[in-house]
């Protein structure tokens, strides 16, 4: 058994900061002198040379690698706020533009910030078990302004980066954008070890704002991520919200979104490509509180191997939200015998003067098409991630950003032909 | 070029094709007509190796290699093509994405590399512009909302974009109003050559009007039961298949 254990929640707040810059030193110094031994003098008399683990030292040399490892999307054009273990990295992030304030959580729980008010202000009827116990568990986290008519010329790029084995990390954030800003937001989940992740979003959204969450669970095969995330939308704005996985062992997120100003608009798109034994389960419940909004949630589920997606989707209409625009449509395609899904979507409607419908499609790849593109020449596996693809890029209109878009449906696209090769 | 010797097929438990015979030579058009349900679409099939088929008895051989031994790709890319009597539409590929991957496979299988971007469109656009294509709509997903029309052009454009030997034609013409068919037949025209084989299927005559063949056989019964110059056409439209398949029959 090791006495040093690599959980950062153990560590005191500060360490999770400012730590790359001597770190690269201290790997090429824990080389050379290496962990000490009996022959070390001062550790000859010792009676606990047991408890020392020489399994510490490429552990040390991982968590360094790991931090500063790139992921598809490092070289993005972005301005990075990156997370390690869910502490904030300011030397690993950039300076942010005009307009948008950031404070780490540590940060504002030392500084006592009023937003701080704002923290599980949204969903409360709808927030479960996970959200509360984040609430408990959490250090550090971001926590976002973008300040009225400000409009953010690329995206704001959250990176969590998950590396350390066998350990939880909560993160957190909270985002208020004022009236009339512009931004979009990226979230990209990186979990490189055997990881629990529990995380928690918030946005806060101004009148006449537009803005987008595009999060990004890519290349988390052992690890387990739970996601809680919630939007409160005023009068006249436009939130667009993406989820994408390309999978983890299990991914369940839980979304509520309130439209509570006239006008609002939410629009919801969800990829997911679920094999081998993973699961994915997509909670979603979008509430109409005010007449004049518009919705809609699109879930495309890819579903190989013994993968398992549940969608569970519903569209509250409050009895004053009136000419309520709301949709849904859960689509999910099984590749294999053994693969499932489940979807659930769900209408409650109190209003009588409304536009809602809700669809759901399971289906499987089409033998016609399939035979078109081989046809052509295009090999099994190709034509297999195509039309894969195809039936994926669908749910990522909701990106407002082409090259993400196509990063994205790339990244996508080598992942399947790589697993369909 | 192609040798096909007492091909025999099975499809859900029935006899389709009962005993086929058909060389095809480089430079030659083949003309094979008869009446629905005669078996024609599922020679074209069997040839392009669609599942589904079983074949019972017999071979097919392409320029001596074991053809149904082959993978559907692995027989297109080494030059069999197939044009689809009803092109599948495929929502969310591109055309453009779907021609870039079909001809760079058959480079591959040629030992090309694939075409860079810029050599590539600009390769489409004249073979594009030839069948009356307009670029825009290479940038739609692939044959959908295309009309009848535009399908079938689509697949003349990757025949002529792919270069294979030998092109199978399932009716063609159906679904086609005059002026697309004289497109349609014009594209197929500009392909003839001397190293390449075609077979073309159809019911009607009128196509053969467009392209005009070196052989037509009659099909009926599963195989083929008269073999011809292109006056047999021409006898077929205007007695019908009635002869023959009653002689079939019997």
């Amino acid at each position: 058994m090791s006495l040093i254990r690599h959980n950062d929640n153990n560590l005191p707040e500060a360490s999770g900061r400012a730590l790359v810059p001597y770190q690269e030193k201290a790997v090429a110094l824990l080389k050379e002198v290496g962990l000490p031994s009996r022959r070390d003098e001062t550790w000859r008399p010792s009676q606990k040379m047991a408890l020392l683990s020489e399994e510490e030292l490429p552990l040390a040399e991982k968590f360094y690698l790991d931090s500063v490892q790139k992921s598809f999307l490092s070289d993005f054009d972005s301005y990075k706020i990156i997370f390690i273990n869910g502490y904030y990295a300011e030397n690993l992030s950039d300076p942010l533009p005009e307009g948008v304030s950031f404070s780490s959580l540590a940060q504002a729980v030392q500084d006592r910030d009023a937003s701080l008010g704002l923290i599980d202000g949204i969903s409360a009827p709808y927030d479960q078990g996970y959200k509360h116990l984040n609430s408990v568990m959490c250090r550090d986290g971001a926590i976002l302004n973008v300040a009225k008519d400000t409009i953010i010329d690329k995206p704001i790029h959250l990176v969590f980066k998950n590396i350390s084995e066998k350990t939880v990390t909560y993160g957190r954030v909270l985002i208020q954008v004022e009236s009339n800003a512009k931004v979009q937001f990226m979230a990209e989940h990186i979990t490189t070890a055997s990881q629990h992740e529990n995380h928690v979003a918030e946005c806060y959204i101004g009148a006449g704002a537009q803005v987008s969450y595009i999060k990004i669970a890519a290349d988390m095969k052992d690890a387990a991520h739970i996601g809680s995330f919630s939007a409160d939308i005023a009068r006249d704005a436009t939130f667009n919200l993406g989820f994408y996985g390309f999978g983890s062992n299990f991914c369940r997120t839980e979304t509520n979104i309130y439209l509570s100003g006239q006008g609002a608009n939410a629009n919801f798109g969800a990829a997911n490509y679920i094999s081998q034994t993973d699961m994915n389960e997509h909670i979603s419940t979008f509430i109409h509180n005010v007449p004049h909004c518009n919705s809609s949630q699109l879930f495309q589920s890819l579903c190989d191997d013994r993968g398992r997606s549940v969608v569970q989707s519903k569209t509250i209409v409050a009895r004053d939200a009136q000419k309520t625009d709301g949709h849904q449509m859960l689509r999910a395609l099984l590749l294999s015998d053994k693969a499932n899904a489940f979807a659930k979507p769900e209408l409650e409607i109190y209003a009588d003067d409304v536009k809602c419908a809700h669809g759901s499609a399971v289906g499987q790849l089409d033998a016609d098409a399939i035979f078109y593109l081989r046809a052509r020449s295009i090999p099994l596996s190709e034509a297999k991630a195509l039309l894969t693809r195809a039936f994926m890029s669908e749910a990522l209109s909701v990106i407002d950003n082409e090259e993400l878009s196509e990063r994205l449906i790339a990244h996508f696209s080598d992942t399947l032909l790589e697993d369909f090769a | 070029m192609l040798e096909i010797k007492n091909l025999c097929v099975n499809a859900d438990g029935k006899d389709i094709l009962k005993g086929v015979n058909l060389t095809i030579k480089g430079g030659e058009v083949h003309a094979v007509m008869g009446p629905n349900g005669s078996g024609k679409s599922t020679l074209s099939y069997v040839l392009s190796g669609r599942d589904g088929y079983d074949v019972t008895d017999g071979e097919v051989l392409f320029n001596g290699e074991d053809l149904l031994e082959m993978s559907p790709e692995d027989r297109a890319a080494t030059g069999v093509f197939l044009a689809f009597q009803y092109p599948v539409e495929i929502p969310g590929v591109p055309t453009l994405t779907f021609l870039k991957a079909a001809l760079d496979a058959v480079r591959k299988k040629r030992g090309d590399d694939p075409l860079d971007t810029l050599a590539f469109s600009k390769l489409v656009k004249s073979k594009s512009s030839e069948l009356g294509i307009s670029y825009d709509m290479l940038k739609r997903p692939l044959n959908v909302g295309f009309s009848g029309g535009e399908k079938k052009r689509n697949d003349i454009l990757q025949m002529s974009l792919l270069e294979p030997t030998l092109c199978i034609l399932d009716e063609t013409d159906s679904g086609l109003d005059i002026d697309a068919l004289k497109i349609v037949s014009e594209g197929v025209n500009r392909l003839r050559s001397e190293e390449r084989g075609m077979l073309i299927i159809t019911h009607y005559q009128r196509l053969l009007d467009h392209i005009v063949p070196d052989i037509v056989h009659v099909f009926s019964g599963g195989k083929i039961v008269k073999t011809g110059g292109v006056e047999l056409a021409a006898e077929l439209e205007k007695n019908g298949y009635a002869d023959f398949v009653s002689e079939n029959a019997a």
